[in-house]
């Protein structure tokens, strides 16, 4: 009986011992969250959708080491954003670079060097970002206005369509991945799918997204609003060949009046500082919050050289005999007032170690040593932390894109207001021919002219069928096989039966 | 005189019993052996009454005792005795020599229970007088061949470097670091230790187990199969080595100090052709190879340059006859308060090369206090210890060219090569648990018990760069804290005939906490010292958190029915934190039954066997992983890029949450590795115990090892970890042992063991794809994890021999095209000759094969023991049978860079079978450097080599004083000896010593051999 008694204790105590630590076993860490954890409150929901612009941001200026196992390259691999104008035919490397000579002359398997280049890793991790955040963004309750939740959600709905769209742009047909996660192998959908799929998204989202976000200019101009929508929109119209309603699109960014064409002398405060009202979308950077590019990975990188920057030579240049036939205007009187704000012409005489002097001239130098001046920092060699925000839509390119979409469905008059608004800022003559294939010839000329650096030049000839007019290294039958779009990685093989690789690049390098 | 006051004595008291009757007395007997000898310090009590002595050193003890009381006395080495006293004869006792095998109580999973009654695989093996003779680091190379079943392989010479300890066959699947082992766990007095956190947080790669002195050690118990340890639960899986410390003896104090010092020499290094020899191989060379245009450097041309005729043995100069010290020293003594331990240790092994070695302080202090009549136990341990190892930052090169000057040649004295730089180790730990231990009533008893454990480490190493001028160092710093706290209730009645049960219930809680912090700095060098100072700008520091808890309740019933049918089974639950709230719980059964045979009627008249038992069980274990928050999903707030940039950080100055990326997200179906053991044993012991033999087959299937498997990039996700391999481990174990007295002066104690495993991966993820094994920065391990066939076998190709004629290099009769060698070489008479395996005329990756087992099939061990009078001799040899291994360094040093003249020293080629023409039948293919590819080539079959052995491990010489012998001594006891260690070693590999080699087999050419010690040393017994 006694021993009785004493095991009923000995067993109650043990399970007192028990119950009393249940919580025992809940076991955190401390210097980050669970994903439990992760989406209580209206600041994580903030957090959330930002990060997401910081994995698109990061897409898009280069994956690093971290993000792809074992890749060849020890570090972040440059200037993704080059995408888009490395092999429009207009660019040279000045320091005999390998990797960007193979990759202007298209050869884009042939060098391991290149293979992140070819990684659409990172845009998929800002889709997943999104599809998490419109996943977990709705039950969230603490700290979120209702109003501020639909924004987010559209904020997010509107990235995640972007990043299909860019990468649309770059590889031709992506999966389309619109469910958090998903780890099924996904196969490519075709362009017209994915550009459809973007359209859609965009028209869900238009109507929670603001013309304005909180905060200055730059700020409020690198997050998703209705302009950068509608801006998507038309460009996604563009590849659909749906012009009229891509030239609606931008009727609509107009008619708001939030945007203007500035005046040139409006460039810097538009390229260096985002501080422009022609600004639609840019990806952020600022040095002040510390978000800022050094020797890798920003649009600045590889153009600047000493006295903006350390680097002593040029990378990326676009010889002064290609300037020359860009712009007629300034070979005939000097009248096109764009040259001298996106070229200068360094005195490479000076040491290294030194400030290096600008010739007033901007096409003084030599034949490889002009410098593209588009975007610039402060003349500092001593540092280089670059924050100029990255246009990725602004006014005068959807001026230009409306001007493309009515020459095509012929509405002359209209696409000649828009063009010459162009080149009236731009101080050229006024462009008065009227007939539809001159006028859709003129207004891609001036995209070029304009848009030159700015990672529209490839996408528009791609887009168009063009690119072998301009790439000696393009033939028209490797481009209606694929060749104007990039490979797909060997990574996205893994595990991923669906994949295929481009027609083109299964027989090229 | 004293003869007459003695008689008077005995007659006062002899009357005084006699009259008195009932009343107490003090009383005088004596405890003596069978043989009449006295039995010293043999403890004599009166039960149910606070009252005991011990003899003195002829035996006699004196109590006050009345008739009626039951006296009880013990010693070591004699079975307990209980007289009930009713008159003076009585109090004669004679002790009879304990049979070990029989009554020796075994310290198994939260109890002990008695040999005979032992249903699991178990294994003890006393510490201490293995120990006495030998200077090691921690216990695992005194294990080495001791049990059967248990691998032990010292992949290093280096000291403080970590043994490899398997238990019963490699149970452990990774895509890439091809070393990883499945390691047992470690139980010290009931507390398991943290033996390895993850190696995130793992600050020094000490051996974590050379923090326990191994002088302190008592006895080592290795449970091997899953009923004996699946009340370990979840960690139980690759086996338990429990460990049991030196407590006191009843007896006055024992004083030991044991001082002994060896000398480390130089064991067999790489074979070197020094000087003009390797002068004339270079020449040879050039004049065979060299292409139009490529001439001698002049260091081999010039004869007025001073060191044309040199000969620099680097190897001799950067390897040198170094010391070993070890010193112990305790205090240990038991009496009715309960006993006391204290003991203390110093170590100092200073390796063979230059810069390396490892120290040891130690200090341990265990007491136990008995109170409310004994019926209660309190018992406290503390032991505190430091190691401290020293490195060189990276390995040094040894392999110099011979003829380039030591660096103590007068004419280049100054200029350094070594590379400078210094990494030191430390690891401090303290241990300190309390138990309470309460018979509550007759065969029920409570014990209770709170452990904790702190380990810090810390590392610092300093590197200077010679060439850039700058230094780099790093500063680490890692905590660990371990908190346990176990309950259990013991129950152990006996009722009717013979029948005897033992009921455990327990429940305990564990966390453990790591922490680290690691800051890393460049500078120019003769700024920097060797703690960080934080130049501006170019420091990077880092730190880290984890943490995670256990809870568990287990359940142990071992049920006797006259020791002759035994049955047990145990069951334990664990609780993890490292689990998704729905997946947390794991349970761990177990079922044994054993059959001591002998005791049956039928075996009555066969008098030769002693003893006779039949075991057989079944078993579920667990192992889990090291990440804590793997299946949580932890999220990721970014990190500073290289620049100190926040882009990965912020968007707009908004920060939040990602996923990890990389390892997948929360996975709530992420559970234990499972491993269930099938095990059935023999028991046999022959003539009184003379002859002992073991025997044990088993199967053990480990499920659902964790592994990652790659997730398609449109997922965001680079992989997500899944229990997705199994691995079946089979084998038989066999022990022999002998303990043959010869005379009363000699006798002879030999144990043979060995053990047969046969290792096969049975499933792997991704539809049993192949994993071969590639490391993080890609380079390919050359090893690969197969279903069907052994882990980690080497992936190669296969060498045919060597084209000794152009007709031998196959045509493919479509084409008309020659085999196309690798790297589209255009094959030639001197070049390896590969198997084709997919016969495309083409050798390439495809065709590799699996070319070999790195997994020892035969392992064992072979210990002698002659005694004679005070002599004695111990001889330790341990096997490895039936294991591939690769010859790395030799292929390393047969493949030559263009440049190769002046920048390594070459073996002598006269050892090596090495082509230079037409005919030579030759193993190794032309070694022309200018080739346009090297046919000394990675994953070459021609390297893989028997590695097989056989080691006399150690042997140990003394001679023991003790009193018997002469009794004038001034202490107790003491004992002179002399051990050699790693006296031999037979194998069939050409290298330097089969046994360094990794895991998976390679002989790493940075690799840091095994010295040779000779040790003196005197143990004292005061």
């Amino acid at each position: 009986m006694k021993n009785k008694i004493i095991i009923a204790v000995g067993l109650a105590v043990i399970t007192i011992t028990g119950e009393s630590c249940k919580k025992w076993l809940d076991e955190l860490p401390l210097n980050t969250v669970t994903e439990d954890q992760a989406w209580k409150t209206g600041s994580d929901a903030e957090g959330a959708v930002a990060a997401a612009f910081a994995i698109f941001r990061r897409g898009l200026s280069g994956l690093t080491k971290d993000d792809t196992p074992a890749t060849t390259r020890n570090g972040s691999w440059g200037d993704y954003y080059f995408w888009g104008d490395g092999r429009s035919g207009d660019w040279i490397t000045p320091n005999n670079d390998s990797d960007w000579e193979a990759w202007f002359q298209n050869h884009l398997l042939q060098r391991t060097e290149l293979e992140p280049l070819s990684n659409w890793r990172l845009f998929y991790r800002a889709i997943e970002q999104c599809n998490l955040a419109m996943d977990k963004i709705p039950e969230i309750t603490d700290g979120l206005t209702a109003e501020r939740k639909k924004q987010l959600l559209a904020d997010a709905r509107f990235l995640r369509a972007l990043s299909h769209f860019y990468a649309a742009r770059i590889w031709g047909d992506v999966p389309i991945n619109l469910e958090s996660r998903n780890v099924r192998p996904l196969g490519r959908e075709p362009l017209e799918s994915v550009m459809r799929m973007v359209v859609d998204e965009v028209n869900i989202a238009l109507p929670d997204l603001s013309w304005r976000n909180k905060g200055t200019l730059k700020e409020s101009m690198s997050r998703g609003t209705k302009g950068a929508a509608l801006a998507l929109k038309a460009h996604a119209y563009m590849w659909l060949k749906d012009y009229k309603a891509a030239s609606d699109a931008v009727k609509e960014i107009i008619a708001s009046t939030t945007f203007k064409l500035v005046p040139i002398e409006g460039f810097r405060s538009l390229f260096d500082q985002g501080e422009s009202e022609e600004a639609i979308f840019h990806m952020y950077y600022s040095a002040k919050k510390g978000e800022f590019s050094d020797y890798y990975g920003h649009i600045m990188t590889y153009y600047l050289t000493n006295p903006y920057t350390s680097r002593a030579n040029l990378t990326l240049a676009v010889p002064k005999s290609k300037i020359l036939e860009i712009y007629p205007d300034y070979v005939r009187d000097g009248s096109d007032k764009r040259v001298p704000e996106f070229f200068q012409s360094i005195d490479f005489s000076v040491s290294a170690s030194e400030l290096r002097p600008v010739f007033p001239d901007p096409l003084q130098n030599g034949e490889r040593e002009i410098m593209f001046a588009k975007f610039r920092k402060v003349k500092d060699i001593s540092y280089s932390l670059m924050e100029a925000p990255v246009p990725i839509f602004r006014y005068a390119d959807v001026l230009l894109l409306k001007a493309e979409a009515d020459a095509r469905l012929g509405n002359i008059n209209d696409a000649l207001i828009n063009l010459n608004a162009i080149r009236a800022r731009a101080g050229i003559p006024l462009f008065t021919r009227d007939d539809q294939p001159t006028v859709i010839e003129e207004v891609l000329a001036e995209r070029r002219r304009e848009l030159i650096g700015e990672f529209q030049r490839v996408y528009d000839l791609v887009r168009l069928g063009r690119l072998h007019e301009f790439n000696p290294d393009v033939t028209l039958q490797g481009e209606k096989d694929g060749a104007g779009f990039c490979p797909v990685s060997r990574e996205a093989f893994a595990n991923n039966p669906n994949m295929e690789q481009t027609y083109y690049w299964q027989f090229n390098q | 005189m004293k003869a007459l006051m003695k008689g008077v004595c005995f007659l006062f008291a002899a009357l005084v019993i006699s009259l008195s009757g009932n009343a107490q007395s003090v009383m005088t007997g004596k405890v003596s052996d069978p043989d009449g000898k006295p039995v010293v310090g043999a403890s004599v009590a009166v039960r149910g009454k606070n009252i005991g002595t011990s003899t003195d050193t002829t035996g006699t003890f004196r109590l006050r005792i009345s008739v009626g009381d039951t006296l009880m006395c013990s010693s070591v080495g004699f079975e307990s005795r209980q007289i009930v006293f009713r008159r003076s004869g009585d109090l004669r006792i004679t002790l009879t020599e304990e049979n070990k095998t029989l009554s020796d109580v075994v310290v198994t999973g939260y109890k002990s229970q008695i040999r005979q009654e032992i249903t699991g695989s178990v294994t003890s093996v006393k510490m201490d007088k293995i120990a006495e003779g030998q200077a090691a680091e921690s216990f695992g190379s005194l294990l080495q061949g001791k049990v059967a079943g248990v691998n032990i392989q010292l992949n290093s010479g280096e000291p403080g470097a970590t043994p490899a300890i398997i238990i019963r066959g490699l149970a452990a699947v990774t895509r890439d670091d091809a070393s990883a082992i499945s390691e047992p766990l470690y139980v010290i007095d009931g507390v398991p230790i943290i033996s390895k956190m993850s190696s995130d947080f793992a600050i020094t790669s000490t051996n974590v187990l050379a923090d326990l002195n191994p002088s302190d050690i008592e006895d080592l118990v290795v449970l091997k199969d899953a009923s004996a340890a699946a009340i370990y639960g979840s960690r139980a899986a690759n086996g338990v080595i429990l460990i049991t410390t030196k407590k006191g003896k009843r007896g006055k104090p024992q004083i030991n100090v044991n001082i002994r010092t060896g000398v480390n020499f130089v064991p067999q290094l790489q074979d070197v052709a020094g000087g003009i020899k390797e002068r004339e191989q270079v020449k040879r060379l050039y004049d065979l190879y060299a292409p139009y245009g490529v001439t001698m450097p002049a260091l081999y041309t010039d004869v007025t340059n001073p060191f044309y005729n040199n000969s620099s043995d680097w190897q001799g100069y950067m390897y040198r006859t170094s010391l070993t010290q070890d010193y112990n020293g305790s205090i240990r003594g038991a009496g009715d308060f309960g006993q006391y331990s204290i003991s203390m240790g110093y170590m100092d092994s200073k390796g063979i090369l230059f810069n390396t070695g490892f120290k040891r302080y130690s200090v341990m202090a265990n007491t136990s206090l008995n109170a409310l009549k004994n019926a209660l136990v309190i018992n406290n341990t503390l032991a505190i210890s430091r190691t401290d190892q020293n490195r060189n930052p990276d390995a040094l090169s040894t392999d110099n060219s011979t003829l380039l000057p030591l660096p103590n040649n007068p004419l280049v004295k100054g200029a350094e090569v070594f590379q400078p730089g210094n990494y030191s180790a430390l690891n401090d730990r303290i241990r300190f648990s309390t138990e309470a231990a309460l018979n509550v009533v007759k065969n029920l008893s409570y014990k209770a018990s709170l452990s904790l454990e702190y380990l810090r480490s810390m590392a610092d190493s300093l590197v200077e760069s010679r060439r850039t001028l700058r230094a780099s160092n790093k500063s680490g710093i890692g905590e660990s804290q371990n908190v346990l706290f176990q309950n259990t209730l013991t129950y152990t009645p006996k009722f009717g005939d013979g029948h005897s049960l033992s009921i455990l219930l327990g429940q305990s809680m564990e966390r453990s906490e790591g922490k680290i912090t690691t800051v890393n700095s460049v500078s120019p060098a003769p700024t920097l010292s060797q703690t960080v100072n934080w130049p501006k700008g170019n420091s990077i520091g880092s730190s880290n958190y984890t943490a995670s808890s256990l809870l568990s309740y287990f359940s142990r019933l071992d049920y006797s029915f006259q020791q002759k049918y035994l049955l047990g089974a145990s069951i334990r639950t664990d609780g993890s934190s490292k689990f998704g709230k729905a997946n947390r719980w794991g349970v761990f059964p177990s079922i044994s039954a054993g059959w001591n045979f002998y005791k049956e009627g039928l075996f009555s008249n066969i008098t030769w066997l002693t003893n006779g038992k039949i075991r057989g069980s079944y078993g579920l274990s667990g192992t889990t992983w090291d990440n804590n928050y793997l299946a949580l999903g932890v999220m990721d707030g970014g990190i500073l890029d290289r620049y100190n940039s926040l882009l990965q950080i912020s968007y707009g100055g908004i920060s939040g949450f990602t996923p990890t990326w990389l390892n997948g997200f929360k996975n709530d179906n992420l559970t234990w590795v499972k491993t269930s053991m099938a095990n059935v044993g023999l028991d046999l012991s022959f003539f009184g115990g003379k002859v002992e033999m073991i025997v044990d087959a088993y199967e053990k299937l480990t499920k659902g090892l964790l592994l990652s498997t790659s997730l398609p990039t449109t997922s965001g996700y680079n992989e997500v970890y899944r229990n997705a391999a199994d691995v079946l481990n089979r084998g038989v174990e066999f022990t022999v042992s002998t303990n043959l007295n010869f005379s009363k002066s000699f006798s002879w104690n030999t144990n043979l063991n060995f053990a047969y495993n046969k290792n096969r991966v049975v499933q792997l993820p991704d539809g049993n794809a192949d994993i071969v094994k590639v490391g993080e920065s890609g380079q390919d391990f050359g090893s690969i994890v197969r279903t069907g066939v052994p882990l980690n076998g080497f992936f190669f190709y296969e060498s045919q021999g060597i084209y000794q004629t152009e007709s031998q290099i196959p045509v493919d009769p479509k084409t008309g095209r020659r085999l196309v060698g690798l790297q589209n070489k255009k094959l030639q008479v001197g070049d390896r000759n590969f198997k084709d395996q997919n016969g495309d005329y083409r050798i390439d990756a495809a065709d590799r094969i699996y070319a070999g087992d790195p997994n020892s099939r035969w392992t064992g061990g072979w210990t002698n023991d002659f005694i004679y009078k005070g002599f004695s001799l111990n001889i330790v040899s341990t096997f490895v049978i039936g294991r591939s291994i690769v010859n790395t360094v030799l292929l390393d040093r047969l493949r030559l860079g263009k440049g190769f003249a002046g920048s390594s020293s070459l073996p002598n080629f006269d050892n090596y079978s090495i082509w230079e023409q037409s005919g030579d039948n030759a193993r190794f293919p032309t070694l022309n450097p200018w080739g346009d590819v090297s046919q000394i080539t990675k994953y070459d079959s021609e390297y893989i080599e028997d590695g097989s052995y056989f080691k006399i491990k150690s042997a140990t010489l003394s001679y023991t004083f003790n009193k018997r012998i002469i009794p004038r001594l001034p202490f107790e006891r003491a004992r002179v000896y002399c051990t050699a260690d790693n006296l031999v070693t037979f194998q069939k590999y050409s290298g330097p010593d089969a046994e360094l080699v990794t895991i998976d087999g390679f002989d790493l050419s940075k690799g840091y051999p095994m010295r040779r010690m000779l040790l003196f040393g005197i143990s004292l017994a005061l």
